[in-house]
């Protein structure tokens, strides 16, 4: 859970310096569930299960996006549950602390497109 | 020498405007040596239709409207969350109506909060759309291209003030296949490495009889 959190953190912390920094928890959770469902989708795909081929890619997409979506919701975003955990994991940080988990956030990110073309 | 002949009269050629080109059936006669000659009917054939030189390309209006829903929406909600913004801090369109609601700036600025929020989310689907049909392809060096081109025009949403319109119009070229002749040449190894030579160099050549 705590590596979970800490992804959030890194998603949060990016969108605070963008134009999302308003919605930037909400962003975060959206972010977060697009590059888990998209590990998800590079492993399915090298599997023999060719699920495109019964269903539109939009369908395919939502299908996993709104469970996953809800279940950040309710880590996340329900009574703003995030504010409690970021205080709780991460309350003080170093410079390299911040520019660690920055760093393992991008990776996270970097590393779903590329379970999509190497696994 | 094997030659073919199309009976055209029995060919249907009045195929729409599409890649492959379905023929109903064709008459074929291979010559050979005297006596040897093979000739008969083909009932079905399809056949990759040429597209050099055609002109009549015409515009996929349901996925124009598409992108125009999707973009335009990731447009409205950036123009509306900044110009609510700029309106609050030049304290700019304030309503001094007798609506007590409408006088709390905040109404205007959640509405912006809801609009940029769906358009992050189409914005974010959208990106799992196209990772999605990346990875059900069969990732040719189009399919990277398409790829690259889609990350591109969802990142440039992210440039402050001018984003959103490059992004559009990024995307409405794409949306009416402008682009597709430039990812389709991918596909041609020669075509890459004139890309990626010329893009690394910035536009001057680095092996050759043109090496500056």
């Amino acid at each position: 859970m705590k590596i979970y959190t800490y992804l959030f953190y890194g998603f949060y912390s990016i969108l605070q310096k963008t134009d999302y920094r308003d919605i930037s928890a909400f962003g975060a959770c959206v972010w977060m569930t697009i590059f888990s469902i998209t590990y998800i989708i590079g492993v399915i795909s090298k599997t023999k299960f060719q699920v495109l081929e019964s269903i539109s890619s939009w369908a395919y997409i939502l299908i996993l996006f709104i469970p996953m979506m809800i279940f950040n919701y309710f880590v996340f975003l329900r009574d703003k549950k995030y504010e409690e955990l970021l205080s709780k994991y991460f309350n003080e940080e170093s410079s390299f602390q911040k520019s660690l988990r920055i760093t393992l956030t991008v990776l996270f990110a970097v590393g779903a497109v590329l379970t999509l073309i190497k696994f | 020498m094997v030659m073919i002949g199309l009976d055209l009269d029995t060919c249907d050629t009045r195929a729409p405007a599409e890649e492959l080109v379905k023929v109903e059936s064709f008459y074929f006669k291979v010559l050979g040596p005297p006596g040897s000659a093979l000739q008969g009917y083909v009932d079905t054939y399809t056949f990759e239709r040429t597209t050099q030189n055609q002109s009549n390309v015409g515009i996929d209006w349901l996925q124009l409207g598409n992108d125009f829903a999707f973009y335009g929406g990731i447009e409205f909600g950036f123009i509306l969350d900044q110009s609510v913004d700029i309106a609050l801090r030049e304290g700019r369109g304030r309503y001094e109506g007798p609506k007590e609601f409408l006088r709390k700036q905040t109404n205007l600025k959640s509405i912006s909060k809801f609009t940029k929020g769906i358009s992050l989310g189409f914005t974010a689907l959208s990106v799992g759309v196209s990772f999605a049909e990346f990875a059900a392809s069969d990732q040719s060096g189009a399919d990277y291209a398409r790829l690259v081109g889609a990350g591109v025009i969802i990142g440039t949403n992210f440039i402050p003030y001018v984003g959103p319109l490059i992004s559009t119009s990024l995307a409405i070229g794409d949306a009416t296949g402008q682009f597709e002749s430039f990812y389709d040449g991918f596909d041609n190894a020669l075509y890459r490495s004139m890309f990626f030579n010329s893009l690394l160099s910035g536009g001057r050549s680095t092996v050759g009889p043109f090496k500056q």
